[in-house]
């Protein structure tokens, strides 16, 4: 007669080998399929070469009609025509619109204004060309002769230099053509207040390290004296911007 | 007996499963393409964006010639707050296939058996006076443009699986600021399928 009890036992026992089996089994199946939702990755790869140039911009806008520099009136050669101009102070005829009828003031010989061009210390007369300080903006320059923009990259150090030539006729000298900066104080008349171009560079801005950035106005004065000989003179001037 | 009965049941029941559940290996491929004229696409492209500068000259050498760099920060360049030009390498949109990308500066070409994510991350070299930022991307269809970054940023989730093409358009911007000279810019596309 067989042991109903181990037999029970026996069963239970196979029944317990059976469910780990099972179980195991049902665990291998699980990672089967488990084992394909891996991630899987590809890359692939760019090179991107850019070559970036340094930028110096100089340039510079007179006293002819336009004088916004966003509407690119400024530009690296200008003109300005001062037209007729005498010993006497005449008012200025045949110039650009903007110096037309401009009067010159008698002067001596340093500079000081006179009251009468007869006076005999009067030698000659002194035109000056927007000479009132009005504060220009960015993009027009009504109350200056020249407008100056300089703009570039980073730089070390800038030196923004001038220096002119004259040709034309007899006695008449580079060093009568003046400027001055157009936010200095506004001269009553005379000369003095103004620089005297040169034949030799003359330093007018100096600066750096950093973006370089500026914007200048500068007034013009021109000297006519009685010894001067009649006929057409021209200034040549030329700025330069250096850096390092 | 019971036990082998149980364990033959079991034994078959894993073939059929297996057999019934083993699916295919994940098919996954990532190539691209940039503007060299071949039109070839491959895991290795580079862009040689030529010549530019911070007044958006064209460029003169490259792969894209010609193009101009317009003012950030302000409508005009001489305006104080300019800080630099952008350039826009082909930011016209529309009319690229999987023969050629005319108005996208690089074409992606995704295989997937799977749902994919497909991301983009940047590094740069050459002076710290240019930021890895300075660069960028946008989808063709798209108008904004989104900097690149030194981390993973998604441009693709959720995938769906199959062949698929994506354009991008790029942007550069050069800043007055930035100090002359050679700069690189390497981008991982990166595919992951899960």
């Amino acid at each position: 007669m067989r042991d109903l009890t181990n037999t029970t036992k026996e069963g239970g026992g196979m029944a317990k080998k059976n469910l780990v089996f099972c179980s195991a089994l049902v665990l291998c199946l699980f990672s089967v399929p488990a084992s394909f939702d891996a991630q899987e990755t590809k890359s692939s790869a760019v090179t991107l070469q850019a070559d970036i140039n340094d930028v110096l911009v100089l340039i510079i806008d007179g006293t002819d009609v336009g004088e916004n520099l966003y509407s690119e009136d400024y530009t690296t050669n200008e003109t300005c025509i001062l037209g007729t101009v005498d010993a006497l102070g005449t008012p200025i005829t045949g110039g650009d619109p903007a110096v037309n009828n401009q009067e010159g003031d008698p002067v001596d010989a340093v500079g000081n204004e006179l009251t009468s061009p007869y006076d005999s210390k009067c030698i000659g007369s002194f035109y000056q060309f927007f000479k009132v300080n009005d504060k220009p903006d960015a993009t027009q320059h009504p109350t200056s002769a020249i407008g100056i923009y300089a703009r570039g990259t980073n730089v070390l150090t800038y030196s923004l230099v001038v220096q002119a030539a004259v040709s034309g006729t007899a006695n008449v000298t580079v060093d009568q053509l003046k400027w001055k900066e157009d936010g200095a104080a506004t001269p009553t008349a005379g000369y003095a207040d103004y620089t005297a171009f040169d034949t030799t560079q003359h330093s007018i801005r100096t600066g750096g390290p950093g973006t370089l950035e500026f914007h200048l106005f500068h007034d013009y004065g021109l000297l006519v004296e009685f010894t001067d000989t009649a006929g057409p003179n021209i200034w040549s001037i030329t700025y330069t911007l250096a850096t390092t | 007996m019971e036990f082998k009965q149980g364990r033959l049941f079991f034994l078959a029941l894993i073939f059929f499963l297996g057999a019934s559940i083993h699916p295919q290996e994940p098919s996954l491929t990532l190539v691209i393409d940039g503007p060299d004229p071949d039109n070839d696409y491959t895991s290795m492209e580079a862009i040689h964006m030529g010549e530019v500068d911070c007044w958006g000259s064209p460029g003169a050498s490259g792969d894209l010639v010609g193009i101009y760099g317009k003012p950030v920060g302000a409508s005009s360049l001489y305006d104080k707050a300019c800080r630099g030009v952008l350039y826009e390498f082909l930011s016209a949109t529309g009319g690229n296939n999987e023969f050629s990308h005319p108005t996208s500066i690089l074409a992606v070409y995704v295989v997937s058996s799977l749902k994919y994510e497909l991301s983009v991350m940047a590094q740069l070299n050459g002076d710290a006076s240019v930021g890895l930022d300075q660069l960028f991307y946008k989808e063709d269809s798209q108008t904004e443009y989104i900097p690149f970054t030194n981390h993973p940023q998604t441009l693709v989730s959720r995938g769906t699986p199959g062949a698929s093409y994506f354009f991008y358009d790029f942007g550069l911007q050069v800043e007055f600021g930035d100090k002359p000279g050679h700069y690189f810019w390497n981008l991982t596309y990166t595919l992951t399928s899960y």
